[in-house]
């Protein structure tokens, strides 16, 4: 029973973590890189706090893979190294240093998008797209405060979905 | 993890905040800073494939055979890309660029616009004091 619940809240998550990366993509920022607020990491940080790590980096890892298949190998990537550089950086934050989760929150904002930044510099084999890096890094700062308060808007919301479901 | 939450926010986040919004504006006004004329450097999959010096060349439209389906567009020594196949546009939502170091990005072409500010001769690239 209690299986049956987590693996439906999973799906739950993931499918919301999903739909809202997407709906992002239809925001037209003036920002390299695809650079987005990142509402899927409320999601993910959602289950760090209310699950536990390894749902964390389901989220994560299974999101990426929506977005390669469904937007190919380039943003696959991108997704991927921002998000598990990010939840690196929030996992080391929260566990290690016992910081605020606004602090967390915009620790992977920065974090995820430095991550993007250096795949992508990967990909273009070409340094010069650091310069973009300080523009990534204050709108990972921005948009890392905008998610954690949306994260605590999302805790208080959902008060009764909590750890004591995973099997 | 216990069933308490930390504290979603404490003091000394805001300093700590404020001091990393405050690093990347100065970074961002820092990097754009350098006098002399802005040339703007197209490169496809790390190679140089096309420079020019914006004031000197005259307003209008090309194309590079090294990124089919792009239209760039030089106007008032301003660079843009007018026209993209890719589909997320993203290079042409960043507008044009004509400051030092400023820089489109093109992920499905593997392409990177950034202007170069080319000193005159006898000017020292960095003044220290």
């Amino acid at each position: 029973m209690k299986q049956t619940r987590y693996i439906a809240r999973m799906g739950i998550l993931l499918a919301l973590a999903c739909a809202v990366s997407f709906l992002e993509t239809t925001l037209p920022l003036p920002l390299p890189l695809g650079v987005k607020p990142g509402l899927a990491s409320i999601v993910v940080m959602f289950a760090l706090l209310r699950l536990d790590a390894k749902s964390a980096w389901a989220l994560t890892i299974l999101k990426s893979m929506f977005v390669l298949l469904t937007r190919g190998v380039t943003a696959g990537l991108l997704s991927l190294s921002g998000g598990v550089l990010s939840l690196c950086a929030m996992l080391l934050l929260l566990r290690v240093l016992h910081s605020s989760l606004l602090l967390m929150s915009t620790a992977g904002g920065i974090v995820h998008n430095l991550g993007q930044l250096c795949a992508s510099v990967y990909l273009l084999q070409n340094a010069a797209a650091f310069y973009t890096l300080p523009i990534l890094l204050l709108a990972g700062c921005i948009a890392g405060i905008a998610t954690g308060i949306c994260l605590r808007l999302f805790l208080q919301a959902l008060p009764h979905m909590h750890a004591d479901f995973i099997p | 993890m216990s069933g308490q939450l930390p504290v979603f926010f404490r003091r000394r986040d805001i300093i700590i905040i404020l001091l990393l919004l405050a690093g990347c504006v100065a970074a961002m006004v820092l990097l754009q800073q350098g006098k002399g004329k802005s040339t703007a450097e197209i490169s496809v999959n790390g190679e140089l494939v096309a420079s020019y010096v914006l004031a000197d060349t005259p307003d209008g439209s090309f194309t590079l055979p090294e990124a089919p389906g792009m239209v760039f567009s030089i106007k008032d020594g301003a660079i843009s890309v007018t026209e993209t196949d890719c589909p997320d546009k993203r290079c042409m939502h960043m507008g044009a660029i004509r400051k030092p170091r400023e820089t489109i990005l093109c992920m499905p072409h593997r392409l990177v616009i950034t202007i170069s500010a080319t000193e005159s001769s006898d000017a020292p690239d960095v003044v220290i004091g």
